[in-house]
């Protein structure tokens, strides 16, 4: 398909969308039209900034025509292409120190679980739970996600904003990053200008010991098997489902790679896509809402989508500060997976980042999928619980479903690119001691 | 040979520019300031007293824009689908050219809780400055947003002419403005709608033969050239009397200038038989939509 060919067949959709009114088309990171062009970007038939240009007409095609579409002129955030230097992609940390440290004030308990140090600064991973019997300050502005952020003078759940020091005599003031809401706020107190050497951090007059070891784990990289780049993308949009979860309305993405050539009506790979994808949940956690039955269904779908809803995981904490080498063009970090009854999460960073929507697909195709995969044989898959993100670096927690097993004793987790997935293997500490 | 705005009247609007309300005419071709002197001496007054003149901002919107085919894409596609949006409720196009801009609402779950800040609005960018031109001058009302598209229409149809370099990569954009505004009007005429009725729209080059048939399948097919938005849609011709336009040209006295009175169409009736030449004659001048 040339690529004029493929920008007239987004056009065309485009039109046929605005003819009849779709008002998805103003949400140009989520609409079929962006759905459509993510798919001929990732067949190579158009690039990613054609392709990009033309949902954006579209976009502000359907917001002239909308009553508070207004909102949307001159201000649209657009997904920006990655910038990737192979052999210069750095993560933030260099080590991630395990840190059960608790406060108690007038706000509530707040929980410093982990710690890592690196060339952009120092980040405490906060979690925080309000003393309900204290009250809440009316109107203070929170609310969960972050709209309304309130005073500047102090964190998210009241706190006056700490100040941090190090060893070497340095000292900074933190910012908050993560979601919060009345009751409750996780996420990360970074502060720049603190040595990622030092020995101890105090905050607020307390001071935190660096001195305990992360979980061992061992990091690897395995190539993919070769897959037709039609197949292989529909899997790929089956396993990023965005910021929802469920499953994929297929058809404009099949309609995009038909016309392509990229994949042909009576391809036996439709079939099993579409066996998998009517079983996708709609929610990772209780009752599936997907369609029954996984027999005949390939792996790693048959064993993820057997265990949807199960619940009974072990509760615990690993800090790993794990670190994957180059691969796809992108590195990862992992410092910590928490597992619950219901799932587990996993903090990571991922450089490079992505200017864009939140749970958007990208446009050049070339986002992570997070598989994981227990000693049991179990695989698990990830998507994003809350993300923050920049051109060079995304972070965040990613919540993973089913969840583990009790009997499970060792876990990987397994960022996939186009090409490659790192595998990052630890032993889970409580298996040793039950 | 006519004018490409032959048949087109003139068309008005008018805005707040500082404290007054003032007239900007479309007429022949061109956009003017009715309540200014010349442009460039008032930019050069406005410049040296700091301060911005929204009637000259506009006409310099214009003269940017005059041939950016994203206003194909904003702007209608016939009567019934309009861009409405006030252009109260717009980013300003310059300082003074409107007040109390209304703060964008920043999306997502997921921000950076900076003591001493707040959440960062998504930059506004050339891009999005043009975009606001865009949409600035197709809201003004008046029939100044119709003018606009016929103009880029008109400009594009002359370039596709003429070979100019651009055309290539611009193409599925004239092609995808053609379709739309054929599909529009085909659908109003034939009272066909929904996606399954939707016309195959080829692009012919200008000197092609012209058709619209329907084929063994039922479908609807058009053979147009982009010429076709500027010379028959932009100017209310695409329907006359029940029947579909596809050509139109100014009727000319003996000398060949256009004598203002009508205009020489080829024509098609519902059921798609064969095309029909047609004289359109008005008792006076043509008067615009």
């Amino acid at each position: 398909m040339h690529r004029s060919d493929a920008e007239l067949y987004l056009r065309l959709l485009g039109e046929r969308r605005l003819a009849v009114g779709d008002d998805d088309l103003r949400h140009g990171h989520d609409s079929p039209l962006h759905e459509a062009a993510a798919a001929l970007v990732a067949v190579g038939a158009i690039s990613t900034p054609h392709a990009q240009a033309v949902i954006d007409d579209y976009t502000l095609a359907a917001a002239v025509r909308s009553e508070d579409g207004h909102r949307q002129i001159g201000w649209q955030t657009r997904q920006r292409p990655r910038r990737r230097r192979p052999g210069q992609l750095r993560l933030s940390f260099t080590r991630v120190v395990p840190c059960d440290h608790v406060i108690e004030d007038a706000t509530g308990t707040t929980m410093i679980r982990y710690v890592a140090l690196g060339r952009t600064g120092v980040s405490l991973a906060v979690s925080h739970r309000a003393n309900v019997a204290a009250g809440r300050r009316a109107g203070h502005g929170r609310a969960f996600g972050g709209m309304n952020v309130g005073s500047a003078s102090t964190l998210p759940w009241g706190a006056p904003a700490p100040t941090l020091a190090d060893d070497r005599g340095h000292t900074a003031s933190p910012d908050f990053q993560g979601s919060w809401s009345d009751d409750s706020a996780d996420g990360t107190l970074t502060a720049e200008g603190l040595s990622p050497a030092t020995r101890w951090l105090e905050l607020d007059g307390t001071q935190i010991m660096l001195d305990a070891d992360p979980v061992a784990s061992d990091v690897s990289l395995e190539p993919l098997p070769p897959m037709a780049p039609g197949e292989w993308y529909l899997w790929r949009r089956i396993a990023t489902p965005g910021h929802f979860g469920g499953p994929q309305q297929l058809d404009p993405i099949i309609d995009a790679l038909r016309a392509a050539g990229a994949i042909r009506d009576g391809d036996p790979a439709l079939d099993r896509v579409r066996a998998v994808n009517e079983r996708m949940p709609h929610h990772h956690f209780g009752p599936s809402g997907g369609a029954p039955g996984t027999r005949g269904l390939p792996e790693p779908w048959r064993s993820l989508l057997r265990r949807t809803g199960r619940a009974g995981g072990a509760t615990g904490t690993v800090v790993l500060g794990a670190a994957t080498p180059e691969f796809d063009g992108f590195r990862v970090g992992v410092f910590a997976v928490s597992s619950t009854e219901d799932g587990f999460t996993a903090d990571v960073e991922v450089t490079p980042g992505h200017v864009g929507h939140l749970g958007a697909v990208s446009l050049d195709g070339a986002e992570l999928a997070w598989w994981a995969r227990d000693d049991r044989g179990n695989h698990h898959l990830g998507s994003s619980n809350g993300w923050g993100s920049s051109e060079d670096r995304g972070h965040g927690e990613l919540g993973f479903w089913p969840a583990l097993d009790r009997r499970d004793r060792r876990l990987e987790l397994m960022p996939t690119g186009p090409t490659t997935r790192a595998v990052i293997g630890f032993e889970l500490p409580w298996s040793a001691a039950q | 040979m006519s004018a490409w705005w032959a048949g087109l009247g003139p068309a008005q609007a008018t805005v707040q520019c500082r404290r007054d309300r003032h007239r900007l005419r479309w007429e022949a071709g061109t956009l003017r300031a009715l309540d200014h002197g010349d442009p460039d001496d008032e930019r050069a007054l406005a410049a040296l007293g700091g301060e911005s003149v929204p009637c000259l901002a506009l006409l310099d919107a214009w003269r940017r824009r005059r041939d950016d085919v994203r206003a194909l894409v904003l702007g209608s596609r016939g009567a019934g689908d309009r861009p409405h949006l006030d252009p109260a409720t717009l980013p300003p196009l310059a300082p003074g050219t409107r007040t109390g801009a209304a703060a964008p609402r920043t999306r997502g779950a997921w921000f950076t809780y900076r003591t001493g800040g707040t959440p960062i609005p998504a930059s506004n960018t050339p891009r999005g400055r043009a975009e606001n031109e865009l949409v600035w001058l197709l809201c003004l009302g008046g029939g100044i947003g119709d003018r606009l598209i016929a103009t880029v229409a008109a400009t594009w149809a002359r370039r596709l002419h003429e070979g100019y370099a651009g055309v290539a990569d611009t193409r599925p954009a004239l092609h995808a403005a053609l379709h739309a505004r054929v599909a529009a009007t085909l659908a109003q005429w034939l009272g066909e709608t929904g996606e399954h009725a939707e016309p195959e729209v080829t692009l012919i080059d200008a000197g092609d033969p012209r058709s619209v048939i329907r084929g063994d399948d039922g479908r609807v097919r058009a053979a147009l050239p982009f010429d076709w938005i500027a010379e028959v849609h932009a100017k209310g011709l695409a329907v006359v009397a029940g029947r579909f336009c596809l050509a139109a040209e100014p009727v000319t006295d003996g000398d060949g200038h256009r004598d203002g009175h009508g205009w020489r169409l080829i024509t098609i009736g519902p059921d798609l038989s064969e095309p029909e030449p047609a004289e359109l004659t008005f008792g006076g001048p043509c008067q615009p939509r």
